[in-house]
């Protein structure tokens, strides 16, 4: 089981982000106030990653993540966006679903443990069909129920 | 779906590479991730961290890790990694990683053979 923090206030529906750097912005913003870590210092990290190139899976999905010293556990921020964005993704769909993850920088073999869980989670074609049909945070939140993931 | 791609290299030789490559060729159309390893290491987590990037890599399409120099610990781990889908190619630079960059539709086997072709040309008399 992996521990993770996940409630209403890190999820954005019908989200009008423009651009890669507002989705990242919007992430840093959700994720600061929860985790208590400076919002320029989340949104740093996560650009510092994507220049090493983009945290796009494919298929309209990206999941932006960095470390970040002084969390305890790993944050879950989504973002579902109305009309889908370039975020340098791999394939030739713009990206729609934004699922970021900061996790504690010492614990980075539980970071791929949830990457992993993630990116297979979002791989479900139903999945994504629910995640982009939900009407409000508590829809969102209930898809990423698992047997994988504890929720603190 | 395309290959996905690991670097396992010395401290932060990858990450250097990857952000210099990347600048050059304009964009990095690849999803990649990156493993440092240092001295105070221990062979055995490093190898089970890089076997858990393989997994979250590989979307079915496979892995395509590039390691830098033959025979060492970065090398070692990355030929150890237990993962059906997987090529490794060792002797990483930069010229390596541009004709990556070049075939991002290439199935794993042939982008292996991308990578030692870009990594041999790469160094020659000027």
């Amino acid at each position: 089981m992996i521990k993770i923090k996940l409630e209403d206030s890190h999820v954005s529906v019908n989200d009008i982000c423009k651009t890669k750097k507002s989705i990242l912005e919007k992430i840093s913003d959700l994720l600061s106030r929860p985790s208590g870590v400076n919002r320029n210092d989340i949104f740093k990290r996560l650009y510092e990653r994507e220049k090493l190139g983009s945290t796009s899976i494919g298929k309209g999905v990206a999941i932006p993540h960095a470390r970040i010293d002084d969390i305890e556990y790993p944050f879950l921020s989504i973002i579902i966006l109305d009309e889908p964005v370039e975020f340098d993704n791999i394939d030739n769909l713009d990206v729609d679903i934004i699922v970021s993850i900061i996790v504690p920088e010492k614990n980075y073999s539980n970071h791929l443990e949830l990457l992993a869980h993630l990116s297979s989670k979002l791989d479900d074609p139903l999945v994504r069909k629910e995640l982009r049909r939900a009407r409000n945070s508590s829809e969102i939140i209930k898809s990423f129920h698992s047997d994988d993931l504890e929720f603190i | 779906m395309k290959v996905g791609i690991l670097l396992v290299t010395h401290s932060d030789i990858g990450r250097q590479l990857l952000l210099t490559a990347t600048s050059v060729f304009g964009k990095n159309p690849f999803q990649v991730e990156l493993l440092s390893v240092d001295n105070f290491d221990q062979p055995n987590d490093v190898k089970e961290l890089a076997e858990k990037y393989v997994k979250f890599l590989d979307n079915g399409s496979g892995v395509l890790v590039l390691t830098d120099i033959i025979g060492t610990t970065p090398s070692n781990i990355a030929s150890c990694i237990n993962h059906e889908r997987i090529k490794v190619v060792a002797g990483l630079n930069l010229s390596m990683i541009l004709n990556v960059f070049n075939y991002p539709d290439d199935s794993l086997d042939q982008l292996s053979i991308k990578a030692l072709e870009g990594g041999i040309q790469g160094v020659s008399k000027v």
